[in-house]
């Protein structure tokens, strides 16, 4: 209370201050100034990883360059990592907000539709209607992305990181070492019974430790090894119907499975105590054979691994099934509206120009500037193709594409993104994509809002439901509590009121579908 | 006329106190000073904030602010106290305070009474450091050396498997949690709050021990008639204090040693209400759960104070 109460003085204290250095720079002109140009300053609040080369996107030489052109000037501010929730929170509380909040827009209690009855956030529809050509273009041709950035009350809120390709591959997925399948002569497994073989092979064989790395709750978040057994790792829908994964008869065969595994010890002994760094330590030192994660960090363990065993090889896995030829319906999706969603205040003096200039990363040079950076500085153009320069790839000061990506262009934020856009993909990335995408995603829930009322009955019960049902998913993998007790568990779960849960989804799920997008 | 005197008598009284007073602040203005950004402290950060209390009563809302917000009586207490989990989590908070305050209150005292009695300097000073330590170390890393110490691989299964212990992860049996709960915690903060008793120990005047000696008391006797009974009131005073926070145990440290496997231990109530209130950023029922531990906290301190006073004389007020 006293620590948050500080926090809130200290945080007014700042947003003064930079309200202060704001002014100076603002022309006050409120009538519609966005047929004029003049500059203008803009506070707008994203969190941010600072590394040694580049502290805060006030630095970024991208967002220089976009003021250049759109007479635009960006004042970034940066939450401390790791506290963004609670700055987000407590922005929202001091009635002091800057003129965009991005990434964390959702999180406001009750609800974007409330926001904006609140009149916190504002209702862009008219404003893009008639400001954003090239945004309006994307929702006009996508009604999938337009219900996405649309609430249930027909309000457009944001603007989104939009993938070009509508189909962009799924990026989690298993993984497993190649080197250790090779020595065995053992093929890739492609279905339950497989997996158990391979694991059980590599444990005995190869005196592997820890063969499998399941994640700390036992239950993997984007459904590996659960979909399976034709459901998904939480709530999710069949058809239009919504379901709740633990509960279902599949949840006992997935489970009795692992409880299997654990006590053959094909499973780490210590998954449920890991930490992400204790996990990486398991499969960098060669104590583990296969896990669950995403490609982009496989590309770092290798040299971990390699360091030790330079023989250690990894390749993905097809995401499980039961049985050969079946379809896995639960995985990864990458949502058209791919997050990071900007929202503009109503402290904003000037949304017509604000929204001109979103707009503007939507556009074909605005494509270019926020994928590829500045021609002849980060890119150039190869072959009618552009080619990042040395700059990015073999930076003089020594520094990865990955921490100076963010100097140039921009990684992730609203603007139109080609996934394509970074040096290289490794071999494994592209077989990730291409091993974890065969999965098929129909059962995974589109992103669907609550009503405020529904939000606080939902956030009460779910809490309950979810610390028995973690609890319990534990018990039952590492056999403190017996399997015959599954159905005493799903009972549990339904006193405390899960069909209710199951409505409200199924309520918002209705609700997102018939969302009115012209 | 009797009436007329007791009158008199209190005005004088009053008049006296308010002169005390003036002769107090103007003896030790000084005093006065350095106390003044202390108090004011006290004032702008935790007598102002308490207004906030309301919102127990509320659903707070941030845009309607502290006072717009709409009243809804007891609900946040009534959902707190209707949880299926509100028995486990106030048992398992009862319990861990309890030990920490059964284990952790004695271990200072006994630490300062040893490194009182240490007679070599460097020594001494070298145990000092050493103890004090921990109390610098950021928690999070402390509760990342618990974890790995604990884990099936660790340093302890490393040791008691010397000992023929079959090596097991600690952090996902329940029955371990408070012991290494409050082990780590005793380790932690021993040295730090041991400070407190040395000081209180440097107060004894050494005649006490002179004339001690010269009746042919040994050290062990000398400790139990001089040294104790000397920072008795410390003890005592610092027991209430202990006493009044029995109830709140913090949700850091909690979070980073639970899983949801030793719940049935570790879960407490301010680990409960952060799953539930901070995260969900629910702040009424949060403030509605720290107000009850308050009252909880005030009452404990208020008899425990009172139990003092009747016994000990020592009290806080």
């Amino acid at each position: 209370m006293k620590i948050k109460k500080m926090m809130t003085v200290m945080l007014v204290l700042t947003t003064v201050v930079f309200s202060f250095s704001g002014c100076a720079k603002k022309t006050v002109e409120k009538t519609d100034s966005s047929s004029s140009n003049e500059k203008i300053s803009i506070k707008y609040w994203v969190p941010f990883t600072p590394n040694q080369y580049i502290k805060s996107l006030n630095e970024s030489e991208m967002y220089k360059e976009l003021e250049n052109r759109t007479n635009v000037h960006i004042e970034f501010i940066h939450p401390a990592e790791g506290q963004e929730q609670e700055q987000f929170n407590i922005m929202i509380n001091s009635k002091e907000l800057p003129d965009v909040i991005q990434n964390y827009a959702g999180e406001y209690k009750g609800g974007i539709d409330k926001a904006i009855s609140d009149g916190v956030y504002l209702r862009l529809n008219e404003l893009i209607e008639k400001y954003a050509p090239n945004y309006k273009k994307l929702l006009d041709e996508d009604p999938e992305l337009a219900r996405q950035v649309t609430t249930d009350s027909g309000n457009i809120y944001c603007f989104a990181l939009i993938g070009e390709d509508r189909n962009e591959p799924a990026w989690w997925g298993p993984v497993i070492r190649k080197d250790l399948l090779d020595e065995l002569g053992l093929k890739q497994p492609e279905t339950i019974e497989e997996w158990e073989n391979v694991l059980r092979q590599i444990k005995e064989k190869k005196k592997i430790e820890a063969p499998l790395v399941i994640n700390k709750k036992g239950v993997d978040g984007y459904g590996t090894f659960v979909s399976a057994f034709d459901i998904g790792p939480g709530f999710y829908k069949k058809g239009n119907d919504v379901k709740y994964g633990p509960i279902e008869p599949g949840f006992k065969e997935y489970l009795t499975l692992m409880n299997k595994w654990y006590q053959e010890g094909l499973i780490d002994k210590d998954f449920a105590t890991r930490d992400r760094k204790s996990r990486e330590a398991l499969i960098t030192s060669g104590k583990a054979a296969a896990f669950i994660t995403e490609y982009g960090l496989v590309d770092q363990y290798i040299p971990a691994i390699k360091s030790t065993n330079p023989k250690a090889e990894f390749v993905p896995a097809l995401i499980p099934a039961l049985k050969k030829g079946d379809t896995v319906h639960y995985r990864v999706v990458n949502n058209r509206n791919g997050g990071y969603e900007a929202v503009i205040t109503s402290s904003c003096k000037d949304p017509a120009r604000i929204v001109k200039w979103f707009d503007y990363a939507y556009s074909k040079e605005g494509y270019m500037l926020f994928n590829y950076g500045i021609e002849g500085k980060s890119y150039t153009i190869e072959n009618g193709k552009p080619k990042f320069t040395d700059l990015m790839l073999k930076n003089p000061e020594g520094f990865d594409y990955w921490t100076v990506v963010n100097k140039w262009k921009l990684d992730v934020g609203p603007y139109l993104r080609d996934y394509k856009a970074i040096p290289e993909f490794t071999k494994f990335d592209l077989a990730a994509m291409d091993t974890w995408t065969k999965a098929d995603d129909d059962y995974v829930l589109p992103p669907t809002t609550l009503t405020a009322e529904e939000e606080e009955q939902y956030s009460n019960t779910m809490s309950d439901i979810e610390t028995y049902k973690d609890e319990m998913i534990l018990k039952f993998i590492m056999g403190k509590e017996p399997l015959s007790k599954f159905d005493d568990y799903v009972k549990q779960i339904k006193s405390m009121g899960i069909d209710q849960m199951i409505q409200i989804q199924q309520n918002a799920l209705n609700r997102y579908y018939n969302r009115k997008i012209k | 006329m009797k009436s007329v005197e007791i009158g008199k008598a209190l005005t004088v009284k009053e008049e006296s106190f308010f002169k005390k007073l003036k002769k107090d602040f103007s003896m030790n203005k000084y005093i006065y000073l350095m106390a003044l950004p202390m108090i004011v402290y006290f004032i702008l950060f935790c007598y102002i904030p308490m207004y906030g209390i309301i919102i127990a009563f509320k659903d707070f809302s941030p845009r309607l602010g502290i006072m717009g917000s709409k009243w809804v009586g007891f609900k946040h207490f009534y959902n707190f106290f209707k949880s299926i989990y509100f028995g486990r989590t106030f048992k398992n908070t009862a319990l861990i305070s309890l030990y920490s305050l059964l284990w952790g209150f004695p271990a200072p005292i006994i630490l300062a009474l040893l490194i009182n009695e240490v007679r070599i300097n460097k020594f001494k000073k070298a145990v000092q450091t050493i103890t004090y330590l921990p109390h610098f170390i950021s928690l999070v890393v402390i509760c990342g050396l618990i974890i790995d110490f604990t884990a099936t691989d660790g340093l302890l299964n490393f040791i008691l498997s010397k000992f023929g212990v079959t090596p097991v992860n600690w952090l996902t049996k329940p029955e371990w949690f408070r012991t290494i709960y409050i082990s780590s915690g005793i380790w932690q903060s021993m040295g730090w709050d041991s400070i407190i008793y040395l000081a209180a120990l440097t107060n004894i005047n050494p005649s006490l021990y002179e004339a001690a000696m010269i009746d042919g008391a040994n050290r062990w006797q000398q400790l139990v008639h001089i040294t104790l009974p000397s920072i008795a009131p410390t003890i005592v005073i610092m027991l209430i204090l202990n006493i009044g926070g029995l109830m709140s145990v913090g949700y850091e440290k909690i979070i980073l040693l639970y899983n949801p496997l030793t719940y049935t231990t570790s879960d407490v109530i301010s680990s409960y209400v952060y799953r539930k209130g901070i995260l969900g950023a629910n702040y009424s029922f949060s403030t509605a759960v720290g107000l009850i531990e308050s009252a909880i906290g005030f009452t404990l301190i208020y008899f425990a104070n009172k139990f003092s006073k009747k016994i000990s004389e020592i009290s806080l007020w």
